[in-house]
């Protein structure tokens, strides 16, 4: 293990948080909100954050010798692991530092539920918030959405030599993902175009509904990233609106694609976005996500009207199964088959390549699949049949890759899930924390429902569940190969 | 004519040999010795042995005096590359046999042209689109085509539910709706009879039939079969015809397996089909069989590159209860035994190009020629010249050979069953079925100028 490339490469990282921190800056200093007593005012907390995040940075990257080339998958890993950590580490000082998280496990928790898009959060009370603080609580999903690797790779194209490595570690879907240009850079570019893009877009439709800049931008941010945090006590519920509930819903929808394909669709090549089969899949399965929910919520609550029914069931299905977790409606309260329903879909995600968490579609569908072709195998003990999707046949070892990493998810969730109830959390809240953390979705039931937060659970469960977040947005492998003796073999 | 053809395997050799006796000066490259040698002791050609792609060795084998290409090399690279400095020669003409199907399929990035290739022959292509026509026709065991694909042969096994059985050739003849169609050739016990008026249709006989393309459904009833009738087939070997083959069936009949004994290529084939049940075994395996219930095939088809394992993988097949085989088998000295052990089709990759080759060559009055394997009874297709001596003749008034008949004549792109009223006319089309014995008379009849 090449640790010292390793931190040289997350030294640059810090680099560029520190960059980044100057656009709260700018926000603290626009708003001009009071400190709170005793602590920092926020545009102190961010320059302090800045001056640690950046010393520290420049220590590790001029200090500590370059081996970008040199980098290994391992490597890869454990750089994309790291960064993370220390990345959401600095991004916490600014909620202790000004006094809104006065526990510092608290901000790491709000630090690493925005970077991992989760959106779950211990605050209870957001509307009176600084806003600049508030700025950086749904930057910091924006930048996760898509990528602070990948960013970095967009930004320092020197990284590309060994950046495939980094690029696979961090990706939702990894290797799966293709590469749309020859250079890692200009395909980090690309991406990232796209999702300044979709961005834009977004912010404009919003302003056009009513909400002011701020709540524009920031509700933008965690859209598209399909984060979920939102400057609002109420959440999405807050502005009342079924246009920006639309909207909101259509943003959340595209985050959950693959953004090779919006690149697809931008260049007119609407035939090959048609024909991909997990968008197919992944908008079939919400379409039906949204029927069931609205005839379930039609038909078990007599006093709903069906526009009703379907407006609340649309949002919050699409909200839950994109990972994103705004809240329009307290499905905590719909019938308990709905409630699962919803745990349920928690599960599923979005498209490989998307800012959504969680599974993927594209592993359901080859697990699916899977089970299919051993149906007919049973049938007919000689044939050979193939896992298929869209026509194009499934190799071996990525069928054994996605059931490893279900059955990986599973056991996480499982072993999660029994902490949190031997923290003396009730089974529902146990359940749902821990899925809604592993699969970065935010929300969960029960205590840590629509309407509720993770303020109350105990300071160990917290630590949990930012580790499920982290888990969940590295997908697990990356972070398990860390236990692995293998991987810090000489 | 002079003409270079490349390659000096199966097909290079039979084309040699036929254009040779035709008339025309051939010169052969190939880059094997062995194969060259033999062309040399049989064949009075030029031969050259060298790579065909070096412009110096068909400079040697007289590619500026030819005419035209042929080339039926191995590999397709060669033959791309042959044709592409054949047309730097300027040679006129360039032929060349392209296996590969990404050259003929129908969405082709380049057509032949676009790669100095005036026709390309894919014998992959040839005999799936065989194998289509035989299936469209259920019960047919050979199919050719004459005027351009408007007058059909098809040769048909004659079962004993056929309402054609015990039925006179002239009580055919006084039913309106058996007016579009005739018959032409019966195999029976292996001999070959050109049927006359008072000949009788027997269960177990294998006629040959011209009809026009447009009547093709109506002879179905009469040998009690139906168009749909093809359920399930078996296709043994996962090679690129199988499984273009495969491809193209899937849409037609609900149930097609492939046999494959290599896993690798098992795995290939399941990659590229959807329907299609691949079955990794070999073809020769009763349990396999009867795990894949072989009593209920219609068809087996055998179409590995083994003739050898096709041939009994085929009789083992029709041995467990498939109805019918089809065999592919390469080497042309096993045809003459293939029918009488029971192998309903068989198909020659090499002969078929060669004929394909042979038919896209000839543009003088023979237009094509269709040699049936049993006896070599040969159907002609010949343009009647205006100047021709029996351009107004009554068929009846002509003094033909008793083993030759007038099959059909296509007249403004209608055929036309003759009768002993008809004439001929200039410029109509005539397919003539003759015993070999009888050609040279038949083609004398036909070329013969009037006289004032």
């Amino acid at each position: 293990m090449n640790l010292k490339a390793v931190f040289n490469v997350v030294g640059i990282l810090l680099i560029l948080l520190a960059a980044i921190l100057l656009a709260p800056i700018g926000v603290s200093l626009y708003y001009q909100h009071a400190p709170l007593d005793g602590y920092f005012s926020e545009v102190e907390a961010f320059s302090l954050t800045l001056a640690v995040a950046l010393t520290t940075g420049l220590g590790l990257w001029k200090l500590l010798p370059s081996g970008v080339e040199t980098l290994r998958d391992r490597e890869g890993f454990v750089i994309v692991s790291f960064s993370w950590i220390s990345i959401s580490l600095f991004g916490a000082l600014p909620y202790y530092l000004s006094g809104v998280c006065p526990v510092f496990i608290d901000a790491y928790f709000e630090s690493m539920s925005g970077f991992t898009t989760t959106g779950a959060t211990i605050l209870r009370d957001i509307d009176p918030l600084p806003r600049g603080i508030l700025f950086w609580r749904n930057l910091t999903q924006w930048l996760g959405g898509m990528g602070i690797i990948m960013l970095s790779l967009a930004v320092f194209p020197a990284l590309g030599i060994g950046g495939f490595h980094l690029f696979k570690a961090e990706v939702p879907g990894g290797a799966a993902v293709e590469r749309m240009q020859p250079r890692l850079a200009e395909t980090a570019k690309i991406l990232w175009k796209v999702y300044l893009t979709l961005t834009c877009i977004e912010i404009l439709l919003l302003r056009f509904g009513g909400m002011n800049w701020f709540d524009a931008v920031c509700h933008t941010f965690s859209t598209v990233a399909t984060g979920g945090f939102s400057p609002h006590t109420a959440s999405v519920a807050a502005f009342n609106s079924i246009y920006i509930e639309s909207v909101i819903i259509l943003f959340m929808l595209l985050g959950g694609i693959n953004f090779a394909l919006h690149y697809q669709m931008i260049y007119g090549d609407f035939k090959r976005v048609y024909q991909n089969p997990e968008l197919r899949f992944y908008l079939s399965l919400i379409g039906l996500g949204v029927a069931f929910a609205a005839f379930g919520l039609w038909w078990a609550t007599p006093e709903a009207t069906f526009p009703s029914a379907l407006r609340r069931a649309s949002f919050q299905v699409v909200s839950i199964n994109t990972t994103t977790g705004f809240v329009t409606d307290d499905y905590d309260a719909w019938p308990g088959f709905l409630r699962l329903f919803m745990l349920g879909i928690m599960m599923v995600g979005g498209c490989v390549g998307s800012t959504s968490g969680s599974l993927k579609v594209i592993r359901i569908l080859v697990i699916f699949k899977v089970i299919i072709r051993e149906l007919q195998k049973l049938v007919q003990p000689r044939g050979v049949f193939h896992v298929k999707v869209g026509g194009k046949t499934v190799k071996q070892e990525h069928i054994l890759n996605v059931i490893g990493l279900t059955g990986l998810y599973m056991g996480v969730f499982f072993v999660c899930a029994l902490l949190l109830s031997l923290m003396g959390l009730d089974l529902t809240t146990a359940v749902s924390a821990s899925t809604a953390s592993l699969f970065n979705i935010g929300p969960g039931l029960g205590a840590v429902g629509a309407l509720g937060n993770y303020a109350d659970l105990p300071h160990l469960a917290k630590a949990v569940v930012i580790f499920c977040m982290f888990m969940g947005r590295l997908e697990i492998y990356g972070v398990m190969m860390l236990f692995l003796p293998l991987t810090w073999k000489k | 004519m002079n003409i270079l053809i490349i390659g000096a395997g199966i097909v290079g050799f039979n084309l040699a040999d036929e254009l040779s006796q035709e008339g025309h000066d051939i010169s052969i490259v190939d880059i094997d010795a062995e194969k060259v040698k033999q062309i040399s002791e049989k064949l009075d050609v030029l031969w050259v042995c060298g790579n065909a792609c070096l412009p110096s060795v068909l400079i040697q084998a007289g590619i500026r005096k030819a005419e035209m290409v042929i080339a039926v090399a191995e590999r397709d690279e060669v033959n791309l590359l042959v044709c592409m400095l054949a047309h730097k020669f300027k040679v006129k003409k360039r032929f060349a046999r392209l296996r590969h199907m990404e050259f003929t399929e129908e969405d082709q990035i380049f057509k032949p042209h676009e790669l100095f290739i005036d026709q390309a022959v894919n014998p992959g292509q040839i005999i799936i689109e065989f194998i289509l026509k035989i299936l469209e026709t259920p019960g047919a065991v050979n199919c050719a085509e004459f005027a351009d694909g408007k007058i059909l042969l098809r040769g048909f096994d004659v079962s004993e539910d056929a309402p054609l059985v015990g039925k006179k050739i002239a009580d055919l003849r006084a039913v309106a709706e058996f007016n579009s169609f005739i018959i032409v050739a019966i195999v029976r016990n292996s001999n070959l009879i050109i049927p006359t008026e008072r000949d009788v249709i027997q269960a177990g006989d294998k006629m040959y039939v011209l009809i026009d393309k447009e009547f093709l459904p109506l002879i179905l009833p009469m040998l009690n079969r139906k168009i749909n009738e093809v359920q399930k087939i078996i296709l043994f070997g996962a090679n690129t015809v199988s499984i273009h083959l495969a491809k193209c069936l899937e849409k037609k009949v609900p149930d097609i397996s492939i046999i494959e004994p290599s896993l690798e290529k098992a795995d290939h084939a399941v990659d590229q089909l959807s329907q299609t049940v691949v079955l990794h075994g070999d073809g020769t395996d009763p349990d396999l069989f009867n795990e894949i219930n072989i009593k209920d095939a219609d068809f087996f088809m055998a179409l590995t590159d083994d003739d050898e394992h096709n041939i009994l993988s085929a009789l083992l097949a029709k041995k467990h209860g498939a109805k019918r085989a089809v065999v592919i088998t390469n080497d042309p000295y096993y045809l003459p035994i293939l029918d009488s052990i029971g192998m309903n089709i068989t198909i020659n990759p090499r002969l078929f190009t060669v004929g394909a080759i042979l038919k896209n060559l000839r543009k003088g009055q023979i237009r094509s020629v269709f040699k049936l394997i049993e006896n070599e009874v040969e159907i002609l297709e010949i343009v009647i010249a205006p100047d021709s001596s029996i351009v107004g003749k009554k068929i009846f008034n002509m003094s033909f050979p008793q083993d030759a008949l007038i099959g059909a004549i296509l007249r403004h792109g209608e055929m036309i069953v003759p009768d002993k009223e008809s004439t001929i006319q200039s410029g109509d089309s005539v397919i003539v079925v003759a015993m070999p014995q009888s050609i040279e008379k038949i083609e004398k009849i036909f070329t013969k100028k009037k006289l004032f």
